[in-house]
Parts: structure tokens; sequence; C-alpha cells
């Protein structure tokens, strides 16, 4: 049941989105979770670490774990957002829902799995620890939002890890909190079969003597115009 | 048990002792420090500072002083750092519990160990490798000793886990002692070169520059400790301490140390880039 009227039909953060980032891949996903984590440390919600999108101005860091910004380089305390193996399972036989008689367009769909892995890094181990369970707890009470507004479908509850270190260009604590996501992922096929019915009514149409003919053409000069 | 130990007295040049000391505490709260100076282990006892809280060290510079007026006391102007003179410390601390369970160092003499032959040498290798720092290779640096003792952080102490649980803390800036760091001592040192070696990490790049220091033997530093290049404004975590010795005496200091991100809260500490350093 869905808690919310319209929920997406694709995992994906809200606003545009670039076109090389297609909903329901697993950067989508991630930047679902960033965006979540963020509302979570805004200014309002009275917690030491806010986090502001110029991170000059911020006391915490929250980025995909794709982050090459230099600003960000180093800085603590900070969590990260990354995914591990993502997997599409196969609920039917070739993944088939579907098929429109008349143009033949097929549908299909698959439950898409994905581990997401969040990484809070900070100087101190009680710091790095804290940031964790606030983000663990704060995703596992939401999981039921999350779900029903980014079109989850399953959300299992978070793992938080023990704390690690992490040294760098000083002692840094790392703990991970780890959970999977399930979301569907549909595609279509348009059958080949009328694409190419389709050019051989253009090839005799064209008037040239042969398709070989024809395609040279194309070939050379972009087009081919018809013969007459 | 709570207890003090005394971890530098070294002679200066002219004529002054830097007395350091390291108390380890078994209350929270301020340790007042009073420190004592004789001319031979079983005293008599003159007090050279009394009631410090917020001190970690002391130099003792007030051998020469002339005497008072109207007064012909010549044991007031003696240089009390010549080889052939011993001149003992010892540190008295009293906890916030009260002067009841007050604790004492052992006695410790100006350059222990040594004798008067090698402590000549100790003092001219020293005093050639100031000059050096002075007119050569040295850079001036403000030595952060990070507080070990004290009140504990109001903030982000945590009792339970016994540390503090933010780096960003404005009170105890991560160390969990109010303050976060001793008042800064100005010395001169020598700073090696080293890259900035960009890793490759999963979170993205992460920038690491170690480098070594060297420096006269005090103020005595331990991991954590802070070096700030005041030229640079650069500031390097402490990561390791080897000393260069002299019959097991440390002559010199060799810090290896990380240049820390510009988002780290030691940023925070005021140094003055503009002081001299008045040691040596």
């Amino acid at each position: 049941m869905s808690l919310t009227p319209d929920p997406k039909n694709q995992p994906a953060p809200d606003g545009n989105q670039p076109v090389t980032v297609r909903p329901g891949s697993s950067m989508a996903v991630i930047g679902v979770f960033l965006e979540v984590i963020r509302q979570r440390f805004t200014a309002e919600s009275g917690l030491p670490w806010v986090w502001h999108r110029d991170i000059k101005q911020g006391r915490i860091a929250i980025e995909s774990a794709f982050n090459e910004d230099k600003d960000h380089s180093n800085f603590r305390p900070a969590i990260f957002v990354d995914r591990d193996e993502l997997i599409v399972g196969r609920t039917v036989i070739g993944d088939a829902v579907g098929q429109n008689l008349q143009t033949g367009l097929k549908g299909f769909w698959a439950l898409s799995s994905v581990p997401i892995l969040i990484e809070c890094v900070a100087a101190k181990k009680g710091e790095s620890a804290t940031l964790a369970d606030l983000v663990g707890i704060f995703l596992h009470a939401s999981s039921d939002l999350i779900q029903s507004a980014f079109a989850f479908h399953d959300m299992t509850p978070p793992t938080v890890s023990r704390t690690q270190p992490y040294p760098r260009d000083k002692d840094q604590w790392v703990t991970s909190i780890s959970f999977n996501v399930q979301y569907d992922v549909r595609w279509t096929n348009t059958p080949t079969a009328p694409l190419l019915q389709q050019i051989i009514t253009e090839v005799m149409r064209s008037g040239y003597n042969s398709a070989t003919e024809y395609f040279e053409i194309i070939a050379l000069t972009g087009t081919a115009d018809p013969v007459g | 048990m709570a207890s003090v130990q005394i971890t530098r007295t070294t002679a200066l040049f002219p004529s002054s002792v830097f007395v350091q000391w390291d108390i380890s505490r078994d209350e929270a709260g301020e340790h007042t420090v009073d420190i004592f100076r004789s001319g031979s282990p079983t005293g008599p006892w003159q007090a050279v500072a009394i009631a410090l809280v917020d001190a970690y060290h002391v130099l003792d510079d007030k051998f020469n002083l002339p005497p008072p007026s109207g007064q012909n006391d010549l044991h007031v102007g003696l240089n009390l750092l010549t080889l052939s003179r011993d001149v003992y410390y010892y540190v008295l601390v009293s906890p916030p519990s009260g002067e009841a369970n007050r604790f004492q160092s052992a006695v410790v003499a100006v350059e222990p160990g040594l004798d008067a032959r090698t402590r000549l040498f100790k003092r001219k290798i020293l005093r050639d490798e100031a000059t050096a720092f002075r007119r050569l290779n040295g850079i001036p640096i403000a030595v952060l000793k990070r507080r070990r003792w004290g009140k504990v952080c109001r903030e982000c102490y945590d009792e339970v886990n016994r540390e503090a649980t933010r780096e960003h803390c404005p009170f105890c800036l991560g160390t969990a002692f109010e303050g976060g760091y001793w008042a800064p001592v100005y010395v001169r040192g020598r700073k090696s070169t080293a890259p900035v070696q960009t890793q490759l990490t999963a979170h993205g790049d992460s920038d690491a520059k170690v480098v070594t220091f060297t420096l006269l033997d005090y103020p005595n530093l331990v991991r954590k400790d802070v070096l700030v290049d005041l030229r640079r404004n650069d500031r390097y975590e402490v990561q390791m301490v080897y000393g260069t010795e002299l019959k097991g005496v440390t002559v010199h200091q060799s810090v290896t140390a990380s240049l820390l991100s510009r988002s780290s809260v030691e940023y925070s500490v005021l140094v003055d880039p503009n002081n001299i350093p008045s040691l040596y």
C-alpha cells in the first residue's frame, strides 16, 4: 500500500536529473539517499553538524562517494553514500510482463537489488559512531516513507557496523551503515520486424536497381532521393 | 593513582631553565601546580611559581636578578647554571578535591643523568643547533601542546566512553579538556621538504603530507601535539617523536608530523604569526 498519493514509478531524487542518470540507476538511488540524509542535518535539526550546500559554510560533508571536489578532500566529519553490486533479479521467465499485439511492443519487468553503503567518517571515534547511529535510526524509522515516496519495493533494516580506524592526514574513524533496497525496473522493446519491413519498403519505393545501389548512395551522400 | 612527572629540565642559554611536567590525573577539574627549586636534592626549597593553573611548563629565568636594593647577598646574583652546580626541581600538584590529596613529583636535576663534561657537550650542541636555526635554516614554530589534564569539556565529553565526541567542539577542540591546547610556546626548528601525496580512496582523493621537524629537546612533544609553521600557518599533527640522544639523554627531537587539512579544528587555535621565538 502506498503512503503517498502519487509515488514515482522509478527511484530518483526530486528535481531535474541529467539525462545520463536514468531513474532507477544506481546513481539515482545514491542520489535519493544522499538527499534524504542531508535533510536530517539541516540547520533546523538542532544538531551540531549542519549540512550546507556550500561546504565552507557547513559543519559536515554529506556527499556521494563519487565526489571529487577538492574542498571536500579530507573534510571531517563527513558522510559518504556509495553502493555495492547491483543485481537485476529474475522473477518471471524472460522478465516478460505483456505485449501489445497491434504494435508488437513488449513490456518487461524485474526487481533490481542494490546494497547501499553509507560511511560516516570523523576524527573522533565517538563522533563517527554517533553520526552512524543518527543516520541508521533515521533511515530505519523513515523506511516506509522512503519506500513509498521513491518507489522502492523493499528496504531492509540498516546494519551499523563497528567503528574502525581510518588513518589519513590525522587519525580518523569510519562507521559503515549498510542495507539493501529493491525496486522495479521496467523497460519495453519495440519489435525489429516492422522496422526491417519499413526499410524494405523504402528500398522498393526508391526506384534504384538494387538494394546495394540504394545503400551506396546513402553511404556516399547521406541520403537517397527516389529516382525520377 | 594520580601522579606528576617532570619531563624536561633543559638549561637554556644564557641562564634559564625550561621545566615541563606531565600530570596523570585521577579526577577531572583544575589542578593547581607549584614549582620549587633548590641547590640540593634535599632543600631548602624556593618557590619558582605558585598556583599555576593554565600551564604545563615554566621558564625559570630568575637566576641572575640583581640583588635587592640595599642588600649585598652574593647568592642572589650567582649563575646557577655553572656546570659545577646542580639545580633541582620538584612539582607539587593540588587536585580539585583539595590540598589533602596533593601529590608531588620526584626531585629532578637540570639535565639529569649527565656528568659535567657530557652536560657541557649537550649545552654546546643545543646552542650550536639553536644558532643554526636562528641564522641559517630554522623557521619560527609555535608548539601547541594538547591538554591532557584539567577541566573536562562541558559540551561533548562522554563520561561513559571517557572521550570527546566532537572534533569541532568549540570548548575542547576535540581534546576532551576545555581550552583544547595550552598556550603556544614559540621556538625555532628545521623542517624537511615532502611532497603532498594524493591517494585515491573510496571517497575520492585524500591528501597527505608528512614532514620531519628537528627541534631542540623542549618542549617535550608527544603524539597528537600540534606544530604551527608560523610563516605559512600550516599546522601539523605530531605522529611520532624520536630523539637524538647523548648517553641516553635527549638532545634533539626529530618529529614526524602530518599536515592537517584546512578544515581541521586545530586551525582555530590562535597563534601570533609575528612572534619571534624568545627561547634560546
